[in-house]
């Protein structure tokens, strides 16, 4: 067969332009008209628990199926292989432990999890929450943006710091003025984007390798397995299973904001269960194909003989787009679908950064008592701000480490298990005492963070001896969760845990029914929730 | 008139809103009693008010049921207090769909 010539980068036409303005016109308008329906600041954060469960759960998947996912898994596709979407496949666990945990959530009338820990383990512990939503929202936002800002070096020659912060502001504008309302309805349009042009995108890639036969007959044999070496320099499955398996998926479900304000604003229990079955069980393992597939059939392409490889593997996607799409029009539907995973992902952790910081901190911590116009105001600034401010934090860290997954999974769900763990502890046993967890939680943070700015001292010893290799950045939520876990034991005798009698509805129970009629009662009082009394 | 059908299993009523007069509590919702009697919703349990369509995350809002007052039985509406009024956010004479809010609808 003769080699494939294809121009690197792709070509990209007026027409490819118009295309992806268009786009982003419509997206952005259907977005900010949103704003019309925003009364309260719960109608912006939550939608009032007023929306349609297939709606949420379309955006569930949006969340999860962003720009930065289809460059990584891209990638490491081509790097390694299936493995690359296992990390796609390993939620299980985690669903069957939210779904029984989802009504003391669901049912408290919280906006956020942080907010739970504080009516669990007091004021201290919802500050040590937020602070690591902020974590893992900060660093997954920023690193979506990071994304795009590859893409605008790579299609128009724009330094992807600049490149990021476009795409950031665009983003940012149209999620805080529609808030949760705006997000979700343009992730419906967005994802029709995402399914049509993937799909355009990938048929004639696998044509070309021979379908799945051939893909699987082309690629190298470690390239076939559903899991790499445990200790591989660069991708060990054990630092996959921790940072991808356990961290970032526990993460995923219980804390990111994203995710949780899409299930809390189900109209009832069933309908948020609903969202979370539908995502994992059907949108999630359909949306992985797109993901390390096409990476998969690049490196098919390099066995073959048909392209030369990859000069640097962060562009695998870019080089499968030449192949397969460089056509004017079509060029620009590809760049239109990078950019519905980017800002339907970037929009949903917008209104998330902002929710956090308003409900958890600015009116938790710092501004009380003011009317609900002056929190409703805010959170549209704080979208704002943290928008942009989130989209550069970590930019330096991406911008160091090899490999686009490292820097992912290196960052976002590093103090993941700190978080993880002081919810699971006030959910599931009524022996864990306030002060003990969220000191036991505190110290998981600081040690991540510690983790990060001396890695040689505090990370090194985590690593199962592949420090100084890029491979070490998918340990640091290991030692968080080892930190959190070893002082949680140690410290848990020496603190007197809360009385059973004021822990009703704070800890999981099997008498669902109980529950339900406490949240009836509250709602019919005009209540929020069981706990959360202000609308 | 009200109207009454069934969907996905669960009684439904389709009724015009108007609000009630302001002396009316909040969270409340007045609905004539064959409506009450039909959709099997007691005074004080929690009734949900939506239009009718696909998406309608903009026009839903949960109220308590209470009894219609008798000068508006037999007129086919929904008589929702000030602040559920607000919350729905639709004009005096809009369709509404009004059922029990359960486990699942």
């Amino acid at each position: 067969m003769s080699q494939i010539q294809y121009q690197f980068p792709p070509p990209v036409t007026t027409l490819d332009w118009i295309v992806v303005a268009i786009y982003c016109v419509i997206v952005f308008i259907v977005g900010s008209i949103q704003h019309r329906y925003i009364k309260k600041s719960w109608d912006w954060m939550l939608g009032s628990k007023k929306m349609v469960f297939w709606l949420l759960a379309i955006a569930y998947f949006t969340i999860l199926f962003s720009a930065h996912d289809i460059l990584t898994y891209t990638e490491e596709g081509y790097l390694i292989g299936l493995a690359s979407i296992q990390m796609w496949w390993d939620d299980i666990g985690w669903i069957l432990i939210f779904l029984a945990l989802l009504p003391i959530l669901y049912y408290g009338g919280y906006t956020t999890s942080a907010e739970y820990l504080e009516y669990r383990f007091g004021p201290a512990a919802r500050l040590v929450g937020a602070i690591c939503i902020f974590w893992f929202v900060f660093a997954i936002m920023g690193f979506n943006f990071y994304a795009a800002g590859i893409t605008l070096e790579v299609f128009a020659g724009i330094d992807r710091f600049w490149g990021m912060l476009i795409f950031a502001i665009i983003t940012t504008v149209y999620a805080a003025l529609g808030g949760i309302f705006a997000a979700v309805l343009t992730d419906l349009l967005q994802a029709l984007v995402i399914w049509i042009v993937g799909t355009m995108i990938l048929i004639p890639g696998l044509a070309t390798v021979g379908w799945w036969d051939g893909l699987f007959a082309s690629t190298p044999l470690p390239s076939r397995s559903f899991f790499t070496a445990p200790l591989h320099p660069d991708f060990p499955a054990l630092g996959m299973f921790f940072a991808g398996g356990l961290a970032i998926t526990g993460a995923w479900y219980f804390f990111n904001q994203a995710n949780l304000q899409t299930n809390l604003a189900a109209r009832t229990l069933n309908q948020a269960r609903i969202v979370t079955l539908l995502f994992a069980c059907v949108l999630m393992p359909f949306g992985s194909i797109y993901m390390g597939i096409p990476g998969m059939i690049v490196r098919a392409l390099v066995e073959k003989g048909l392209i030369p490889p990859l000069p640097n593997t962060a562009h695998t996607f870019f080089h499968y787009v030449a192949i397969f799409a460089a056509t004017p029009g079509l060029m620009g539907a590809v760049l239109a679908y990078f950019l519905a995973a980017l800002m339907s992902t970037g929009d949903l952790y917008v209104v998330a950064c902002s929710s956090t910081f308003v409900n958890d901190i600015y009116r938790r911590f710092i501004v009380k008592g003011k009317p609900e116009i002056h929190y409703r105001r805010m959170l549209l600034i704080m979208a704002l701000i943290l928008g942009i401010l989130g989209s550069i934090a970590w930019y330096q860290f991406y911008v160091r480490v090899p490999y686009l997954a490292q820097a992912l999974f290196g960052s976002t769900p590093a103090v993941s298990p700190a978080m993880c763990l002081m919810l699971l502890a006030g959910m599931l046993t009524y022996r864990a005492a306030p002060t003990a967890t969220w000191i036991a939680g505190a110290a998981g943070v600081i040690y991540t963070l510690l983790c990060f700015l001396v890695p040689d001292i505090f990370l090194a010893p985590f690593t199962f001896g592949l420090w100084p290799k890029g491979g070490s950045w998918w340990f640091p939520g290991f030692a968080c969760f080892v930190v959190t876990v070893v002082l949680l034991f140690i410290l848990t005798p020496f603190f007197k845990p809360k009385p059973k009698e004021v822990l009703k509805g704070l800890v999981w129970t099997p008498r669902l029914e109980e529950l339900e009629e406490m949240y009836f009662k509250a709602v019919a009082e005009g209540k929020r929730g069981i706990f959360v009394h202000e609308w | 008139m009200a109207e009454f059908f069934v969907k996905w299993g669960h009684k439904r009523a389709r009724l015009k809103v108007d609000e009630a007069p302001s002396s009316s509590p909040p969270m409340r919702a007045y609905l004539e009693r064959k409506v009450l009697e039909y959709l099997e919703v007691k005074p004080g349990d929690i009734v949900v008010v939506t239009t009718p369509g696909f998406l309608t995350y903009a026009h839903y809002t949960r109220a308590v049921a209470d009894i219609i007052p008798p000068e508006y039985e037999g007129r086919g509406i929904v008589l929702l207090s000030h602040d559920r009024f607000v919350d729905l956010g639709v004009k005096k004479g809009t369709t509404v769909i009004v059922w029990k809010h359960g486990r699942w609808f």
